[in-house]
């Protein structure tokens, strides 16, 4: 037998193991045609329709479409712990609506461990204000009593108030308590009626 | 357009039947042609043979599988076209490589002209074929009917090099013994 004998032979191989062997059956002989594939074509067009329909909704619903040059401003993150849902999440809406003579006029979060309640005065103005934590507030990862120190004496040296702070612990909460006082005014009362009052 | 509709066209005698066969099956006999011939000119002279040859033969022949009929054409029209260039001392590619690897099935070539019954010998190939697990079959036709590269095969398989040789390596080795037990005389 000659080696040639044996190549040639091959040429009678089952057509059932050609084609299942076949390397080029995809690459070469299959060319693309818009023809034979028309099923796929049209399936590609209507979902390109879709998407150009339903694109612009999902641009404009609330959950969607960040990033468009078009689209609304992304909210800043401190606005997902805002408002009605820091209430919820906080507790603050166990809270009543009025404290120790202050109305609740905000409430926010300013990161995931913290919570703030505002209440203002008969004015408007802010009175004090409520920040509960479940972390200590020394391992605040929003603003440190050192923070808050610098902020308080800020808003003071721009005010001419003096905001006196009383933290306290209490069911497993970190509770600061921020009272901004004018002049001469005893804030003692107050203090003791907020802390009985959010217990 | 479908096999059987061109087929048909060979039927009729239509010569549109080879336009269409060469747009839809000429690069893929082009590639079967190369891979023997290693040579475009030659190849590209072996597709139009095998046009040729499939206007001769349909009718009587009316083949299911169009591709594999016309691809089994160029095959046989490019391995005579090889005998004829190596002859010539033309002959190169990968058929030089895969027929020296087929020696190793044969043992050394007998100077005596020996008789051989192609037609048995590609009933006791087709027997072997049948007894390997797939992937062996695969990559040793991929390697001796289409004339793959080593690496061609590894790349289409995700095999590694190494693991198709020795695929291929014990593959003949099987079909020496495969052919001895057959009545062969190797």
């Amino acid at each position: 037998m000659k080696k040639m004998d044996l190549m040639k032979a091959m040429n009678g191989i089952d057509e059932q193991f050609l084609l299942e062997a076949d390397p080029y059956e995809k690459a070469v002989r299959r060319s693309f045609s818009l023809r034979r594939n028309w099923k796929l074509v049209s399936a590609f067009a209507v979902l390109l329709l879709a998407v150009g329909i339903f694109y612009p909704f999902y641009k404009s619903a609330p959950f969607g479409g960040s990033g468009s040059d078009n689209a609304a401003p992304a909210p800043a993150p401190i606005a997902a712990y805002d408002t009605e849902l820091a209430k919820d999440m906080s507790g603050f809406d166990l809270l009543p609506e009025t404290l120790a003579g202050g109305k609740l006029s905000d409430s926010y979060m300013p990161d995931e461990h913290t919570a703030v309640a505002v209440y203002g005065d008969e004015n408007g103005n802010e009175a004090f204000r409520v920040i509960r934590q479940d972390i200590p507030f020394t391992q605040t990862s929003g603003e440190t009593k050192d923070d808050a120190s610098e902020r308080k004496e800020a808003e003071s040296t721009a005010s001419s108030e003096e905001i006196q702070t009383v933290y306290w612990e209490d069911n497993g909460f970190y509770y600061c308590l921020e009272i901004r006082v004018s002049g001469e005014e005893d804030s003692g009362e107050l203090i003791g009626e907020a802390i009985r009052s959010i217990r | 357009m479908e096999d059987v509709e061109i087929v048909e066209l060979y039927w009729q005698r239509n010569e549109e039947a080879i336009r269409e066969s060469d747009r839809k099956y000429g690069k893929y006999c082009f590639k079967i042609a190369h891979n023997v011939l290693f040579d475009r000119s030659d190849s590209e002279e072996c597709v139009s043979d095998t046009w040729i040859k499939a206007w001769g033969s349909m009718p009587p022949n009316r083949p299911e599988r169009l591709g594999a009929y016309l691809g089994r054409i160029t095959r046989n029209l490019a391995l005579n076209m090889y005998e004829k260039l190596t002859a010539e001392k033309r002959g190169a590619g990968e058929t030089a490589v895969a027929l020296d690897e087929l020696s190793e099935v044969i043992g050394r070539e007998s100077d005596v002209e020996a008789n051989v019954d192609l037609t048995l010998l590609k009933d006791s190939i087709n027997a072997f074929l049948r007894r390997l697990d797939k992937e062996t079959r695969i990559i040793f036709v991929r390697r001796y009917y289409y004339l793959a590269t080593v690496k061609e095969i590894a790349a289409g398989m995700h095999l590694s090099d190494s693991k198709v040789k020795m695929t291929l390596l014990r593959t003949r080795e099987k079909l020496r013994v495969w052919l001895q037990e057959e009545g062969y005389e190797i």
